[in-house]
């Protein structure tokens, strides 16, 4: 039984079309899988049934009455509630109130109910996560705890259909299994759930049902019982008949570019020691939060070095400020292109050459032509889809983008490449490329130094895994022996 | 830049009308020394706007409060030290220059280093240079006459031009250059867009702060020293009338209060509209009261224009 | 202990008591009951106008007409008597609604037509001064001496202005109370994150501003009635005074985080030190510089404590 529909749903943005006829049904009792590449639509049409994004054209119905004038509170007063990928949260309000926020429970006289919001919060709060403390500040949460306090308000709602958007991107396996727990209750009591997610395993695991969406349309729905593996939905996002194995290029390892000494960012951690090659792609694996993206920022010069010595091919460095450590051809792919990568206002031949107008010494004047030809020159090497130099970074695909953020280094001389998490959020095909960019980098001489949440993609990859646990490498792994179990069983801390 | 080019061909378009308009109005007013009259206002105005258009662009929220009593800096203490003669006039223009980069630097410090939001820390600074101006006026009696070089340059013009337009051209135009060319200005853009990127790219972007309020302050300082020329004398609180006017003749412009975005050229012309909307205001015999209110309006007439056509693009 | 960590108010209350013990120092007779009736009832309208300003400040946006409103108000409470000839409690109701127009006419520029409020804001106060000089293009006029003793006396042992000032400070703490008050801090905080969980933003940043300009027409009243006449320049001052006090009382500029007794701390705080500087003898011509001198200090220390924190 149907309790939200939408169909021929077509919405533009300025010139680019996100949906262009596409159409979903959700049934009560049931999860729904909505799948697609990066830039497939998703997003946005999970967007546009939570009335947050008025479609240019199409029509919704909920119980099989249409849907006139969309917007979060009508959505909400319908049942539907979404969970955002990125949570949405008032840094300065504590977790409880945040959870209550724009549903306030009033009590006497219309004053807010503390005490009853207090214990909804905080029971919630414990079926995902234990010892939940609802009184920290909604700014003070790690991702992975906001992300929790963003499905904790979903589930608050009292849906009757449910979106949830990429929920389990920061969570750990024991959220995820009391998540799914949480899922298949709210299923048994008749609720439609919409589970959004890149991570094909969870999908089989939590969903009934599993809607393709490519390019603005929908491909189509199938039951998820119909002999649909990893594949088969890899070349129904794509529309490849097979998705190309990577091939690892065998490569020249040269000598010892980078080197550190117990480096750690805060005072409990015990430290990192590792060594990195020049054609060398070393990897940084374990569980969310270890510690693997403080120890790239702080090589970067980003982020401020408590404990610790770093080499650079030989000769130490102290890496207080990232123009410091750039000078030394130490480099930093950022894990959020949009507010660390790119200046998204600004064209590609503009973000491509800022990074060495930094550095650049003399002349002062900017030799504009050169750097029209640099750009091209890279848009070409790296295989960027663009309509020129001269356009706006915030056009392009999430893929492209991160080209870009890798790209700008390219002009100068990077002696090690430290990339975090460089391929999260995008889809298979794009990811393939920007690695391909990555090996372009490598080829040049650079050492690399990856971070990835994707255990596929470390051994796909690198030549040598570290585990990281807190803050320290725990574990060494190559060739032979680096197996996803291997891996996982090192980022518990306990040997294979 | 198409974009800023018309920004700023469309208020200069505008003003032509209001003063076409203001002959009508007022006979006279197309008259040689009026519009004379106006490019030299219009001239030390978009100075001062000048100073707002590099604190805005690095971001941050950065607005400069202290433009005004930087202004009253250079010319107070520059009428103290050139003491009416004109040999004096270069190494005094040097000398307060400096001292307003100085002031400027002292506000980009709390900005840079403090994190004060620029509203406050330069609120305070403009606080304190006043009082010390009150304080150095009353205690050393000060020459307070300008210099007739300095007559001249405000007063007098060139090939039919006010010499102070002139010289206001051709800083504009090294401001725009230096904006649009210069590693250094692209930095300042590059901090203003996102000063994390920016940071993680390799910019210093504490100096980069620093260097915009210093810049600012050079600026006012400078300004007020040639503003003596023009008022004749210095005199305490010199400045003050300036500084929201610069601001909002900066945001008329096309200048983005959020920063990372706009031309110097849109503020130049919307540096002369609203000089021309001033005086046609004042010549048109409506009381204080009333200037004061339709001010207001037309201010609020052109923020809706501007959002219109920044949605149109 | 925590809540108040949380509204940042530790550095605007251990300002004031700093301030205020310096004042004790060096005036004596401060404790005496007369002499902090009197400074409260100087202090009022400024404590008054700040809190508006921090009203508006959480919610995200600025008020560059404040001062300028003053003036306008107490121009109107001045002459509506003799233009209108009405007695004092149509003059006030009139007044009251002309506050009101005030702050919609700001609230529906910056909610609903999101113009930019530094800027609209700016061009509002020259209306509201101009509409000042309409109803006073001089100082002149005359406020109802019985309001004025009413103002400097006491109800029951309690002097009026601080009773005024407790009223209206306790109304906007009750006002947190309900959804209404918390939404403001939200819509400051994170426009988005309050548009998500589907709350009206710019109905809500509309009704900051008309809340802020009740704040204002209790600030005017206080002041008219100690000066008992309009005058179009009186207000000026309060404008950049608010904004200063606000962020001393630990508000963050950028909205969301704060609360509008630090304003009314860092209200008083500023003008003990105008106290301070009296009393110290500083000669007249150095208080300028000196108020200046004390700001920076004031936020230096705000904010070193803000970053460590943050850290």
């Amino acid at each position: 039984m149907s309790i939200l529909t939408a169909r021929g749903v077509v919405k533009r943005f300025g010139g680019v079309v996100a949906l262009n006829g596409a159409e979903i049904s959700l049934s009560a009792g049931r999860v729904g899988g909505l799948l697609g590449a990066n830039g497939a639509g998703k997003s946005v049409l999970s967007a546009i049934l939570a009335g947050e994004i008025t479609p240019d054209e199409g029509e919704m119905s909920f119980d099989g009455r249409p849907i006139s004038h969309p917007s979060p509170r009508a959505a909400r007063d319908h049942g539907i509630v979404i969970a955002h990928q990125h949570a949405s949260l008032v840094p300065d309000l504590p977790v409880w109130e945040n959870l209550f926020l724009g549903a306030e429970r009033r009590g006497w006289l219309g004053l807010i109910d503390r005490e009853g919001s207090r214990t909804a919060a905080a029971e919630t709060l414990a079926r995902l996560s234990p010892d939940f403390d609802i009184d920290r500040l909604a700014g003070e949460l790690s991702s992975a705890e906001q992300q929790l306090v963003e499905i904790a308000r979903a589930l608050l709602r009292k849906p009757r259909v449910l979106i949830l958007d990429e929920p389990t991107a920061s969570l750990a396996h024991a959220e995820v299994d009391r998540l799914f727990q949480e899922i298949r209750k709210l299923a048994a009591e008749g609720v439609a759930t919409v589970f959004i997610s890149h991570r094909l395993p969870e999908v089989q695991e939590i969903c009934d049902d599993v809607v393709v969406l490519r390019n603005g349309q929908t491909v189509g729905s199938w039951s998820i019982g119909d002999k649909l593996d990893h594949d088969r939905l890899l070349s129904l996002m794509t529309g490849e008949a097979e998705v190309a194995a990577h091939q690892r290029l065998v490569r020249d390892i040269g000598p010892v570019v980078l080197e550190t000494a117990g480096l750690a960012v805060t005072p409990r951690h015990e430290g990192a020691t590792l060594t990195l090659r020049r054609g060398e792609i070393v990897g940084l694996a374990g569980l969310q939060g270890q510690g693997q993206e403080e120890i790239l920022e702080a090589l970067a010069g980003g982020r401020r070095i408590v404990a610790g010595r770093v080499w650079v091919e030989g000769g130490e460095v102290r890496p207080r400020r990232p123009s410091d450590m750039i000078r030394h051809g130490v480099c930093l792919v950022p894990g959020d292109r949009h507010r660390q990568g790119l200046f998204i206002g600004q064209s590609i031949e503009e973000n491509l050459d800022y990074p060495s107008a930094c550095v650049r010494r003399r002349p002062w004047i900017l030799p504009f032509a050169e750097i029209r030809r640099r750009a091209l020159e890279i848009i070409g090497r790296l295989g960027i889809k663009t309509s020129g130099p001269t356009q706006e970074v915030a056009a392009l695909s999430g893929g492209n983008q991160q080209k870009i953020v890798i790209g700008k280094w390219l002009p100068l001389a990077t002696k090690v490449l430290l990339l975090s998490d460089p391929a999260k959020g995008v889809d298979v095909h794009a990811k393939g490329e920007i690695y391909a960019a990555v090996e372009r980098l490598v080829a040049d001489g650079a050492g690399v130094l990856l971070y990835a949440s994707d255990f596929q993609e470390l051994l796909r990859m690198c030549d040598r895994v570290l585990v990281v646990y807190d803050g320290r490498i725990v574990g060494e792994f190559a060739g032979e022996t680096m197996t996803e179990f291997d891996l996982l069983a090192a980022s518990f801390g306990r040997a294979a | 830049m198409t974009a800023f080019l018309r920004t700023g061909g469309l208020l200069l378009a505008l003003s032509i009308v209001l003063m076409v308009l203001g002959n009508f109005v007022t006979p006279g007013f197309l008259s040689f020394t009026q519009v004379s009259t106006q490019l030299k206002i219009s001239a030390f105005l978009g100075l001062f706007a000048l100073c707002q258009t590099f604190v805005l662009i690095a971001g941050g929220e950065g607005v400069d409060l202290s433009v005004g009593a930087n202004g009253s800096l250079g010319g107070i203490v520059g009428a103290a030290l050139i003491q009416g003669q004109d040999s004096a006039v270069l190494p005094v223009a040097i000398l307060m220059g400096l001292a307003g980069a100085a002031v400027g630097t002292v506000s980009g410090l709390g900005v840079a280093l403090f994190g004060v939001p620029p509203l406050v820390m330069t609120l305070a600074i403009a606080s304190i240079v006043n009082g010390g101006l009150i304080i150095f006026e009353s205690i050393v009696q000060p020459a307070i006459a300008a210099s007739p070089f300095l007559a001249q340059l405000a007063g007098r013009t060139t090939l039919g031009m006010p010499n102070i337009f002139l010289l206001w051209i051709a800083i504009g135009l090294a401001a725009v250059w230096f904006l649009s060319a210069t590693a250094w200005g692209r930095k300042i853009f590059g901090t203003g867009a996102n000063a994390k990127v920016a940071l993680l790219s390799g910019t210093h972007v504490r100096m980069v702060k620093i260097s915009v309020y210093a810049i600012s302050g050079l600026i006012a300082a400078l300004t007020g020293f040639c503003l003596i020329g023009y008022v004749g004398a210095a005199f305490l609180g010199l400045g003050d009338a300036y500084v929201l006017p610069s601001i909002v003749v900066a945001v008329i412009g096309g200048m983005s209060l959020a920063g990372g975005r706009g031309s110097y050229v849109g503020v130049a012309a919307a540096a002369i509209l609203i000089t021309v909307l001033t005086s046609l205001l004042t010549t048109m015999q409506i009381g204080e009261a009333g200037r004061q209110i339709i001010f207001g309006c037309i201010l609020v007439v052109f923020l809706l224009l501007n959002r219109h056509l920044d949605r149109a693009h | 202990m925590r809540a108040l960590r949380h509204a940042g108010l530790l550095p605007s209350l251990g300002m004031l008591i700093v301030v205020f013990a310096i004042n004790v120092a060096l005036q004596p007779h401060l404790l005496t009951r007369g002499s902090l009736s009197s400074n409260i009832a100087t202090f009022a309208p400024t404590i008054l106008v700040s809190a508006a300003q921090a009203i508006i400040v959480l919610s995200g946006e600025l008020d560059l007409s404040v001062g300028t409103g003053v003036s306008m108000l107490n121009c109107a409470l001045a002459t509506l008597p003799e233009l209108a000839g009405w007695g004092l409690w149509p003059t006030l109701g009139a007044t009251f609604a002309i506050a009101v127009m005030a702050g919609a006419t700001n609230g529906v520029l910056v909610a609903y037509v999101r113009l930019p409020s530094l800027i609209v804001t700016f061009a509002t106060s020259a209306i509201w001064f101009g509409i000042a000089l309409f109803f006073r293009p001089q100082p002149g006029g005359s406020v109802d001496p019985v309001f004025g003793d009413f103002y400097a006396g006491s109800v029951g042992g309690v002097p009026t202005a601080l009773i005024l000032v407790l009223v209206a400070l306790g109304l906007w703490s009750m006002l947190q109370r309900y959804p209404l008050g918390r939404q403001l801090l939200a819509v400051g905080g994170n426009p988005v994150a309050a548009f998500h969980a589907g709350i009206d933003v710019r109905w809500v940043k509309f009704c900051g501003y008309c809340i802020a300009w009740c704040f204002v027409y209790l600030g005017s009243l206080a002041i008219s009635a100690q000066t008992l006449s309009g005058d179009s320049r009186l207000g000026l001052p309060y404008t950049l005074t608010s904004v200063a006090a606000v962020v001393i009382g630990g508000i963050s500029l950028a909205g969301g985080r704060g609360s509008v007794w630090g304003a009314a701390f860092g209200a008083i705080a500023l003008g003990l030190v105008a106290n301070v500087i009296y009393f110290a003898g500083i000669p007249s011509i150095y208080q300028e510089f000196f108020k200046g001198i004390v700001i920076c200090i004031a936020l230096s220390f705000t904010f070193i404590v803000g970053r460590r924190k943050a850290a």
